[in-house]
């Protein structure tokens, strides 16, 4: 099915809001971890499952209630974790807002992309 | 429009009909039909003519008289000189108004603009499936009360209020009575030989006619009196003057004469082809019908789907043409007002949909768009964690 972006939403939200490829959830094991981030004012929520080797993310998925913007951000920092150390490649809102321009009005949105990474973060301090 | 898209958002605009297309055209020539309805030659009287039929046909739909149909640009206008027009005349201070939350926007704005002349409102609260009950109404009566303004069908959920159970307890305790009756034109019988309504806003465009023409009901008898708020050439008879739009008027005429001849059919067909759409849409879970049922207009389904955001569930439904309860669809931003009147909270009000079905939705679309709806539903929740739970 081809979606028209009729709302015009700037286009890396409407290609990852339309086809989030890493929509969904992993497993649960030993070596997988799951941290959320919401924003209570627009009601969003995201949900990340990431499993780990050595402080690496070797797989992600996400789930998210919210916004295309909400759910574009789910699959964006999901696509930048793959193969990364979240506490050494820091994701931030700036790099939210900047990847999938998202604008002022959405800026809550690139907030809790950075809010869900750096519970990602601490978990996996521990 | 693509083909691909369906259009289920009749209560926000119809398409014109080709037959009142055909009927305006002439009204549009260079070489006649150009006259100034108010002017005293061939042309003039030409055009004055049409004007006067159109008006008859008008008339002729809500049970009253030609003289008694005023023209205006739209319903926002004949809502503002009903009820301005009403206060002004009869002067507003220390006078009363009874109203509901669920009116447009063109009634409550104006009931808010007399509340800073020294007018007092009374807004009227829907019960959770959104009807006014007649006795709310009464039970709110003042000595000072002056004007009732109430929606004859509510453009949101479809449900109908008790106009005709009203009038008449209206009338016998000298209050005047405004209805704005746009979603009820050509959807459901009105007679106001038999109904004493004062005063009744139409519109055109929701019924197959052209947009930015309408028209006021004024009662002659008794006479519901109006101070004009267009002043200028004293047309239509001192209450708004302005030049007539002599195309606008007939296209308006047209697709009310049309609607004559085919509200009843056209009622039956469209009233099935909402409930099918409801029952197929019934395979989801969680999801919920607003406005009671038993008092529906037949072109109206408003439906909550829990666990389904607003905003992105108008966005993946782009092929389909409907309202949203979501802040994004409108231009305030905020969550259908309609929907929060009725108790819903603003996420249920914004993961809501109005389907307004018509002359030409058909059974394939409303199956097609059920589909869609419920594909795009599921995705949404299975997206969502816990499957969009709370």
């Amino acid at each position: 099915m081809n979606r028209e972006n009729v709302f015009g939403y700037p286009e890396p939200v409407w290609a990852r809001f339309e086809a989030p490829a890493r929509a969904g959830e992993l497993m649960a094991a030993a070596d997988v971890v799951v941290v959320e981030a919401g924003s209570p004012a627009a009601r969003g929520r995201l949900r990340l499952y990431a499993q780990l080797a050595g402080g690496r993310v070797v797989d992600v998925r996400f789930q998210a209630y919210g916004c295309p913007v909400t759910i574009a951000v789910g699959q964006w920092v999901a696509e930048q974790l793959v193969g990364a150390d979240p506490r050494v490649h820091r994701l931030t809102a700036a790099d939210l807002r900047q990847a999938l321009e998202i604008t002022d009005d959405k800026a809550h949105c690139a907030l809790m992309g950075e809010d869900l990474v750096l519970a990602l973060v601490k978990r996996i301090s521990g | 429009m693509t083909d691909a898209l369906i259009y289920l958002d009749y209560a926000a605009t119809t398409p014109l009909d080709p037959a009142v297309r055909e009927a305006m055209l002439p009204w549009l020539g260079t070489v006649d039909g150009y006259g100034n309805p108010a002017s005293d030659h061939a042309p003039g009287r030409a055009a004055r003519a049409a004007v006067e039929a159109a008006r008859a046909e008008v008339a002729a739909l809500i049970g009253a008289a030609a003289e008694e149909i005023v023209w205006t640009s739209g319903a926002t206008e004949a809502n503002n000189l009903a009820i301005k027009g009403a206060l002004e005349f009869r002067g507003g201070d220390g006078a009363h108004v009874i109203s509901s939350r669920i009116e447009h926007k063109a009634v409550l704005d104006t009931c808010r603009y007399l509340e800073t002349r020294g007018v007092a409102v009374t807004y009227l609260e829907p019960d959770r499936d959104g009807l006014i009950r007649a006795g709310q109404v009464l039970d709110a009566l003042r000595p000072s009360t002056v004007l009732v303004s109430l929606m004859w069908v509510n453009n949101e959920t479809g449900v109908i209020n008790p106009i005709t159970e009203l009038a008449p307890r209206l009338r016998e305790r000298g209050v005047l009575f405004h209805v704005d009756a746009v979603q009820a034109a050509g959807k459901l019988p009105i007679d106001l030989a038999a109904t004493p309504v004062d005063l009744l806003s139409l519109s055109a465009h929701k019924v197959y006619g052209p947009k930015g023409i309408g028209a006021l009901f004024v009662r002659k008898r008794p006479r519901a009196r109006l101070a004009p708020q267009m002043h200028g050439g004293g047309h239509e008879q001192g209450m708004r003057s302005g030049t007539l739009a002599t195309h606008q008027i007939v296209g308006m005429g047209r697709a009310f004469a049309l609607a004559r001849k085919t509200m009843a059919a056209d009622a039956e067909r469209v009233t099935a082809l909402r409930e099918r759409l409801w029952q197929a849409m019934s395979v989801l879970p969680a999801i919920a019908r607003n406005g009671s049922v038993g008092h529906l207009a037949p072109h109206v389904l408003n439906v909550s789907f829990a666990g389904a955001e607003g905003e992105s569930l108008r966005a993946r439904l782009s092929d389909l043409a409907v309202s949203s309860g979501s802040a994004c669809s409108s231009a305030t931003r905020e969550p259908s007002y309609v929907l929060r009147a009725l108790g819903r909270d603003d996420e249920t009000a914004a993961s809501s949909l109005r389907f307004s079905l018509g002359r030409w939705t058909t059974p394939e679309q409303v199956d097609r768009a059920a589909q869609r709806v419920i594909d795009e539903v599921s995705w949404l929740r299975q997206l969502a964690p816990d499957g969009g739970a709370a």
